[in-house]
């Protein structure tokens, strides 16, 4: 399957970035073809500007180069795989910036004219995998809502046709973890992705 | 009280933008002091930098003038008020990262040594305002579990006076709004505002 990996770390020598590179070499190993994305590697811009809000609205709402060079990429994707560490129970903003900018009408959903409602538009994507680390406990999460898993399982698994699977990979308490725990799940990861 | 409105739209004729009108106008109405950050308009920068994220324990030699700036005008202030588009469930990216990299350890929190959880410093704010577009209707978001209004009402919260009070101004299924719920919701946003108390 071809695999689009999304990378949100501003860190190369990060144990997020560890997570990264093994998940991409496990899918490779399992061959898969995998086109990584590293949102900071490529400084890529977390801002929607006024010019891109203005033509969201109109009939060619990408208007920028690396816009038009991602959503051709997300448009062949049957997997989307995301890495990130959760910060304020979601995504980096950098990433946050990557939906409000890249998954805009006619990437990922349709606008139906008449009715102004939103048709789903990843029916080529078979499966969606999030691999984020905590700082928190799995407890703490709970009770403040982990708004990331929701953006990514909830919010844009709406346009993905029903029923096709996600695979969700979490490190809770990563700050207070043990070099043994990170050991076991990055073996965790690199199995779990190896068969999917 | 005196607010901080924190303002997050890309366009300068957005009907965001005629919300964030509507709030200064009304907070004013209200007889409360009023200091507007206006994001995009900063230019601000919402990702967090390698040096940042390297300090993020270490209590900010790495902080920027501009983020120096708005942490001590947040701790100025009695009243946050929130106005942005929800966008993906949430804030736009430019509001996700002030919140990543102004509101931190020493500014909104500290994390004493061996300490289990963190305790909160922003005591001085006493109430959360979120006004706020959807452009997908309420049952939409309801299945999305709005992470937006979680991550106000619980994180942002916890980090404020323990009394401190959460107001959600909502117009839901913006996207196929008639031009008079857009006018009521303008409307709405502006008297609530100039309450004594907000």
């Amino acid at each position: 399957m071809r695999v689009l990996a999304i990378h949100a770390h501003p860190s190369p020598e990060s144990f997020n970035r560890l997570l990264f590179d093994t998940a991409c070499t496990a899918l490779r190993g399992s061959g898969h073809e995998v086109t990584e994305l590293d949102l900071y590697g490529e400084d890529f811009r977390a801002v929607m500007s006024a010019d891109e809000r203005a033509a969201y609205d109109t009939d060619e709402p990408v208007c920028s180069p690396d816009v038009a060079r991602h959503a051709g990429l997300v448009g062949t994707a049957d997997v989307l795989l995301f890495v990130y560490p959760t910060w304020w129970m979601g995504v980096p903003a950098i990433l946050k910036g990557w939906l409000d900018r890249v998954l805009v009408p006619g990437v990922a959903f349709h606008l139906d004219e008449r009715t102004n409602r939103v048709r789903p538009g990843l029916g080529h994507v078979r499966r969606i995998i999030g691999i984020t680390t905590y700082g928190s406990s799995r407890s703490y999460v709970r009770v403040m809502t982990d708004g990331g898993r929701r953006t990514l399982l909830r919010a844009l698994r709406m346009l993905v046709p029903w029923g096709r699977r996600t695979t969700w990979l979490a490190l809770y308490g990563v700050d207070t973890s043990t070099e043994a725990q990170r050991a076991r799940f990055v073996r965790r990861v690199e199995e779990r992705v190896a068969r999917l | 009280m005196r607010a901080l409105l924190v303002h997050a739209h890309p366009r300068a004729e957005s009907y965001g933008a005629a919300l964030r009108d509507a709030a200064a106008r009304g907070l004013a109405a209200g007889g409360h002091e009023v200091d507007v950050l206006d994001l995009h308009v900063d230019g601000f920068e919402p990702r967090l930098s390698r040096a940042e994220w390297a300090d993020h324990r270490t209590a900010g030699a790495a902080r920027a003038a501009d983020v120096q700036d708005h942490g001590a005008r947040l701790q100025a202030a009695s009243a946050l008020v929130l106005v942005y588009p929800t966008w993906w469930g949430g804030p736009p990216a430019i509001l996700k990262g002030w919140f990543e990299r102004v509101w931190v350890e020493g500014v909104a929190y500290t994390l004493p040594p061996g300490a289990a959880r963190v305790r909160p410093l922003l005591r001085n704010l006493r109430r959360l305002v979120v006004v706020t577009t959807h452009g997908s209707p309420k049952r939409i978001n309801v299945v999305e579990g709005e992470p937006g209004k979680h991550l106000v009402g619980r994180q942002l919260r916890a980090l404020c006076h323990p009394l401190a009070r959460t107001r959600w101004l909502a117009l839901y299924g913006m996207d196929t709004a008639a031009e008079a719920e857009r006018r009521a919701f303008l409307a709405r946003v502006e008297r609530r505002l100039a309450r004594p108390r907000l």
